[in-house]
């Protein structure tokens, strides 16, 4: 069925060792950014229809949305405000409409099944791949004209490499348009910033393809189990598994984005700033998945009041806050949980816990920091919110179960997750000064990793052909 | 390193790879560490484009042809493998007697009396597993009343499924499921010592050897036929040639198992006619087809047991000439491969099929038709025990009777 597709991914050999040299050497041969622009545009759609043939038409609504609506707001917002901002609210809709209806129709049809007892048909439509990173790029472009905080774009061409450009179009990081506005159309890649995009890209391939897709497997294994199964002690290594594996996945996708956005001359935010050394949630939020965080704080907390209304006002508005950012991460029950257990979280922090925490030795902060991300990763995990509550009791109350892990599992497994814990850690001082007097070491490790890389992208395709089942 | 050295060593990487992938793409291949074909990609076509199976196939195309792949997927199990055991300690190897099991993720290296084996995880019983035997059991109850004809079933135990290699397997734990339910006549093939077990399997492979064959040739004849069964008139083993079978292809080859030497046995009998998928042919289960296949014998991975014995998957048909004999059809899989020819002496007209690949190759098949068609007298179904679990063989059974 079209759009079912598989999507091509930055770890994959056909992205690696085709799309990605092809791309760039047709980029870097070409002069002058409106070329550029093009080529990426070209790139950037082949790419989303590699997985997406149908829904690519979404993404290009969405920017012509967005597009059409910035403009009206720009010649119209001197003279007629009030319609300058009905085009803004028009505009937001639209793209909410979009991500409302493909992401989330099947959510309010189960949701109203069970709780007024209806018999809707789900509509099953597949989830377009990037709908929530594009829409809400999409939404900020425009809200960021009509608060003129950037000159509107008048060339289509140009919004759309930034709303399509690959690097980020499927996994973030969120871009604003104000970061690459210049960039877009002023940009000179030098070598320095490809060696450096590259080495960058490299490092998130190698979180992903190696240390987290490794994690995973003892991640997944674990949470397979179930009810019994479960004992204490394969509870505590599956979320910490998880927690590890989400890191490296997530920020080793956001390193490759950005260093693909760097090769190319564009200089996109940074995404993840070493989380698990928060020594607060508060701060965690603000290392992690800092484009999104950034984004509900700038389109929602702030527009809302943020922290300059009443305190009952402020803990509604970080309600609000954090319900969307629980289900902007998945349609489901246990992601809107895994938002809320955030809110209760940072309202405890923002009125009372930070200045507890002040006082508590650096240990404890970190403790309790990553106590409360087991707890909320587990609803992240578990998206059977049935399942939620016997895995939080067994692993909050030391109980046994019958399960058994496959212990050779455990057993190679074991060197990836001491490795992501490691890398979890700074550099130590003296190291760091040595290895910068030595950089043609760091890059011999970088060649050593993308071999290793693509060691464990080829293995993924081995497939013995299983006649012996027979 | 400078910049610029570094991208051009990273170009030079990615592109020389990129450009031989994709120059190999479009050459068909063997994968001889996967034995099969690789994939090869389709024409650009609007259709195959937005149903993205134009994707697909290119982009297993290109992972099947990348350069060095062999190697590349012995090395990432080489690390798995070296791996697990560095961490040796977490995974103690456990002692029976004659017996040590290392346990590896996705299969163990087992030591008997100082012999090494690739085995996977023994098979245990447990409500799901029991009501899927008491299904497909089920399946062939249907099966026998519908055909009419007298049916039994062979079970051939796999390496996996004894006792004397892993404690915790309990055969009647099986058995005594199957005879709660079936309610046609049965038997099973087990070894019964080390000794034989080392004869019976091969070290690498699902399969059982030439010799395991031959002791499960008799076992089915005198079930099943009350006969003598022939004699083994000849016997030859290959020098130089090793076996390295399934198991060792599972790996990639990185668990330290030797390979087997390729024994064949000869019956001496000479049936009237035999025919493969309809083609009458001058020779079946012998050996000199093989033999003309050299030099890919000496190629590692080379499937010996498949190319030995004239292909797992066919409708064989073989007129033996003794005319006051049943007609007999044996449904079953590769482990007919080598009794096939014996067991036809016992017969007036033998056929032989596996129910997938007809059920593949036949869509309008229906097997009582066929049964009344060559008025079949007995039906033998044969099967390993993991298979009597497996969902999809009642599914396959039951697609052969539609």
């Amino acid at each position: 069925m079209a759009g079912w597709g598989e999507d091509m991914v930055f770890s994959s050999l056909t992205f690696l060792f085709v799309f990605f040299p092809v791309f760039f050497a047709l980029y870097f041969l070409v002069k002058g950014n409106r070329a550029r622009n093009i080529i990426l545009i070209f790139a950037s759609l082949l790419f989303y229809a590699w997985g997406e043939p149908v829904y690519i038409l979404l993404m290009l609504i969405s920017s012509l949305n967005d597009y059409f609506f910035s403009r009206l707001i720009d010649r119209v917002r001197t003279d007629q405000p009030v319609l300058a901002k009905v085009y803004l609210v028009l505009s937001i809709l639209v793209n909410l409409g979009l991500l409302g209806f493909f992401k989330y129709a099947d959510f309010v049809i189960i949701t109203l099944n069970a709780v007024l007892n209806l018999k809707l048909t789900l509509l099953e439509l597949p989830l377009p791949i990037g709908i929530s990173f594009y829409t809400f790029q999409t939404m900020s472009y425009t809200i960021d004209v009509y608060r003129e905080k950037v000159a509107v774009q008048t060339r289509f061409s140009t919004l759309l490499a930034y709303v399509v450009m690959f690097p980020q179009l499927i996994a973030g990081p969120i871009v604003r348009y104000a970061t690459v506005e210049h960039e877009l159309s002023n940009r000179q890649p030098t070598i320095q910033n490809i060696a450096d995009g590259l080495r960058r890209f490299i490092k998130g391939l190698g979180k992903k393809v190696i240390i987290a897709n490794q994690v995973a497997i003892l991640a997944d294994a674990i949470f397979e189990m179930s009810g019994s199964q479960w004992s204490w002690s394969y509870a505590f290594f599956g979320i910490i598994a998880f927690l590890l594996q989400i890191y490296y996945d997530f920020s080793g996708y956001s390193d490759m984005a950005i260093g693909m956005g760097k090769m190319m001359g564009f200089n996109f935010l940074e995404n993840f700033d070493a989380p698990y050394r928060s020594q607060s949630i508060t701060e965690f939020w603000r290392r992690w998945h800092i484009s999104l965080g950034t984004w509900f704080k700038d389109y929602v907390y702030i527009p809302l009041g943020g922290s300059r209304v009443s305190t009952l006002r402020v803990i509604f508005n970080l309600a609000v806050v954090w319900f969307l950012t629980g289900l902007w991460h998945g349609a489901s029950w246990n992601y809107v949980l895994f938002g809320m257990h955030f809110f209760i979280v940072l309202v405890f922090e923002k009125f009372y816990g930070s200045k507890l925490l002040e006082k508590c030795p650096r240990i404890v902060r970190h403790g309790y920091v990553i106590s409360v991300l087991i707890i909320g990763f587990t609803y992240f995990r578990i998206e059977e919110t049935s399942k939620i509550l016997p895995f939080l009791s067994v692993l909050l109350s030391f109980k046994q179960g019958t399960g058994t892990l496959i212990p050779p599992l455990l057993a190679y497994t074991l060197p990836y997750v001491l490795l992501a814990v490691i890398g979890l850690f700074p550099v130590p001082k003296q190291l760091k000064t040595a290895l910068q007097r030595l950089d043609w070491v760091n890059d011999v490790a970088l060649i050593g990793v993308f071999l290793i890389s693509t060691l464990f992208l080829v293995s993924r395709s081995f497939n013995t052909f299983i006649y012996f089942r027979f | 390193m400078k910049h610029s050295l570094f991208i051009l060593i990273m170009a030079l990487i990615i592109a020389g790879m990129g450009v031989v992938t994709v120059m190999e793409v479009g050459t068909p291949r063997v994968l001889v560490l996967e034995n099969h074909r690789s994939t090869q990609a389709i024409p650009w076509t609007w259709s195959s484009w937005m149903e993205t199976t134009f994707q697909t196939r290119l982009e297993e195309a290109m992972a099947d042809h990348f350069p060095g792949r062999d190697a590349w997927l012995t090395s990432f199990y080489t690390l798995n493998t070296t791996f697990t055991d560095a961490m040796r300690f977490l995974v103690p190897p456990k002692v029976y007697g004659k017996v040590i099991i290392e346990a590896y993720s996705d299969l163990n290296r087992v030591t008997i009396n100082g012999e090494a084996f690739l085995i996977p995880a023994p098979v245990t019983m447990s409500p799901s597993v029991k009501k899927q035997i008491q299904s497909n059991m089920d399946v062939l109850n249907t099966m026998a009343d519908t055909l009419g004809v007298n049916t039994s079933l062979y079970i051939v135990s796999a390496n996996r499924d004894t006792s004397l290699i892993y404690q915790s397997f309990d055969l009647d734990a099986f058995t005594s499921v199957i005879d709660e339910t079936l309610k046609i006549p049965y038997t099973v093939f087990t070894v019964d010592s080390h000794e034989e077990f080392l004869k019976t399997y091969y070290r690498t492979d699902h399969h059982w050897t030439q010799y395991g064959a031959d002791q499960g040739y008799r076992q089915l004849v005198e079930f099943a036929f009350q006969e003598d069964p022939l004699p083994v008139s000849q016997s030859r083993c290959f020098d130089g040639i090793f076996f390295y079978g399934s198991y060792s292809r599972q790996v990639a080859g990185a668990i330290n198992v030797d390979g087997d030497p390729v024994c064949w046995y000869g019956y001496d009998y000479q049936p009237i006619q035999i025919s493969v998928n309809g083609n009458v042919v001058e020779n079946y289960g012998g050996v000199q087809s093989y033999v003309n296949q050299a030099p890919e014998l000496k190629v590692k991975y080379f499937d010996h047991y498949s190319r030995l014995y004239t292909g797992a998957n066919a409708v064989v048909e073989i007129i033996s000439g003794f005319e006051n004999k049943p007609k007999v059809l044996l449904i079953g899989n590769s482990f007919t491969a080598p009794i096939r020819f014996p067991l036809s002496y016992h017969t007036s007209h033998f056929y032989y099929f596996s129910a997938d690949y007809l059920n593949d190759t036949m869509s309008d098949f229906n097997l009582a038709q066929f049964v009344r068609d060559h008025q079949i007298d007995q039906v033998i179904l044969m099967i390993q025990l993991g298979q009597i679990r497996q969902y999809t063989y009642g599914q396959e059974l039951k697609r052969l009777m539609d």
